[in-house]
């Protein structure tokens, strides 16, 4: 990049206009304007070459993010929660964050490991009755779909014989016992983005402060929700915002 | 360079500024690599960014709701993970394949992609199953195929999961699989990705994407 000649005053006289142009043209972005140099350093100008050394650029001149961790136990009973309405927020992997500039796309996502209360009723004669968690993953109130995740039942109900939800074992199958063993912990890592899109009614963040929150809510039947929770041993919430 | 001090009463004239706009010029213009300091542009001298094109799109479904990718190996069975068997018999469960499916005109840069898929049940018909996605990108017009070969997964499942035989119905999971991938286009000046594909199939069960998104950013080197 270089600043190309100015063909200087149009007339004998200063022209603040002119002058105005020289220096600073934010809308016409012309080749010999000194906007070039501060605040217009941008693809416009770009050829393809890699001119600037990644090490003249400050951290965090286009890139922001974080990663929140917890490594501690934390417990969240079906007695509390009964809805996606009804809900407790996972402190663990719920915060504000600050956004220095306009976004134009945040990566986000967590991992967890979870351990969950959580059964299949066979109910013989009747419906069998599957118990379930939510956790739900809203931006600034707005709940996001895609990084959202259920962690299903953790015992079964062994050779149909109803009611009670016998938790499964390595017995129950040779081969793996897979979802019905309940020390074989759930762990889920979703992965979205927040971006500016044509196709959906997603809007990049503006500057300033904005919230995350992972609410916990659970599906599960009467009496399990006397006692049933979904406890969190270690986990993460991450994210990463790549400015406009 | 500098303006000279003025007398008072006295003008500024259209040729100092003239000259002073020049001598500026021709000290920046001097200015090379060489010469920058560690850190010294932020985001106020690049109020634009270097990376463009985001973008991406999601899927998402209540639990309690059929998802509408349902991935049936009678229709999409899963022979091998190779390029040619994903792209003649794999579903595509997902796309971006930029404005009129005229691709997307990119300059040189990297591109990071991903995909992220949540399983919610498979048919439970008394054998092993599994269900098998890869992430492919299109290129310069040329045929659709992984980036890397290991941009490809599955879930792995079989009959009584929880534990009770009797159970042949429908297998509330919940796996996932996530894919990233990068696509490294530093050395191309102008170039072409004609798109994304989330593509998947399976073997011995239908199966059904609860969840799943898709997306990429591309930035300049």
């Amino acid at each position: 990049m270089s600043l190309g000649a100015w063909a200087g005053f149009s007339g004998t006289a200063v022209a603040a206009d002119e002058l105005a142009t020289a220096l600073f043209s934010p809308s016409s972005v012309s080749a010999e304007s000194f906007a070039k140099l501060h605040g217009q350093l941008d693809s416009t100008f770009w050829t393809g070459g890699a001119t600037i050394p990644a090490w003249a650029i400050q951290p965090g001149a286009f890139f922001a993010g974080f990663s929140l961790g917890f490594e501690r136990w934390s417990w969240v009973y079906a007695k509390q929660k009964q809805s996606e309405t009804l809900y407790a927020i996972h402190a663990g992997l719920s915060r504000r964050f600050f956004l220095p500039w306009q976004t134009r796309m945040i990566i986000y996502g967590y991992n967890l490991w979870c351990r969950q209360d959580a059964a299949y009723w066979d109910q013989q004669p009747g419906s069998p009755i599957r118990e379930y968690w939510t956790l739900t993953t809203s931006i600034d109130g707005t709940v996001k779909d895609e990084a959202t995740i259920d962690l299903p039942h953790a015992r079964g109900d062994e050779a149909g014989v109803g009611p009670s939800p016998d938790p499964g074992d390595d017995a129950d199958n040779a081969t793996s016992p897979q979802n019905s063993a309940e020390d074989r912990w759930r762990y889920v890592s979703p992965v979205a983005a927040v971006m500016p899109l044509s196709t959906t009614t997603d809007a990049a963040l503006d500057k300033g402060y904005h919230s995350i929150e992972v609410k916990v809510s659970g599906t599960i039947a009467s009496p399990d929700n006397a006692n049933a929770k979904l406890a969190t041993p270690t986990g993460a919430l991450w994210m990463l915002a790549i400015r406009s | 360079m500098a303006i000279v001090i003025l007398e008072d009463g006295a003008a500024i004239l259209a040729a100092e500024i003239e000259a002073c706009w020049e001598a500026v010029r021709t000290v920046v213009n001097a200015q090379t690599v060489d010469t920058l300091r560690r850190k010294v542009f932020s985001h106020r001298s690049m109020p634009s960014h270097l990376a463009e094109r985001f973008l991406g799109t999601s899927y998402g479904y209540d639990y309690t709701t059929s998802g509408t990718v349902t991935i049936d190996p009678a229709i999409y069975p899963f022979g091998s993970f190779s390029d040619a068997d994903i792209r003649t018999n794999w579903q595509t469960a997902g796309v971006l394949n930029g404005v009129a499916a005229a691709g997307y005109q990119l300059k040189a840069c990297y591109v990071l992609a991903f995909a992220s898929i949540e399983v919610k049940e498979f048919t439970n018909t008394g054998s092993d199953y599994k269900a098998c996605f890869a992430l492919t990108a299109a290129i310069d017009g040329a045929a659709e195929a992984r980036v890397d070969p290991s941009d490809d997964g599955f879930i792995l499942s079989h009959d009584d999961v929880y534990g009770d035989t009797n159970l042949l119905g429908n297998e509330y999971v919940h796996n996932q699989c996530v894919i990233w991938t990068f696509i490294d286009k530093s050395a191309s000046p102008t170039w072409t990705l004609n798109g994304l594909r989330l593509r998947c199939s399976a073997e011995g069960s239908v199966w059904t994407v609860g969840r799943a998104t898709l997306g990429f950013f591309a930035v300049h080197p």
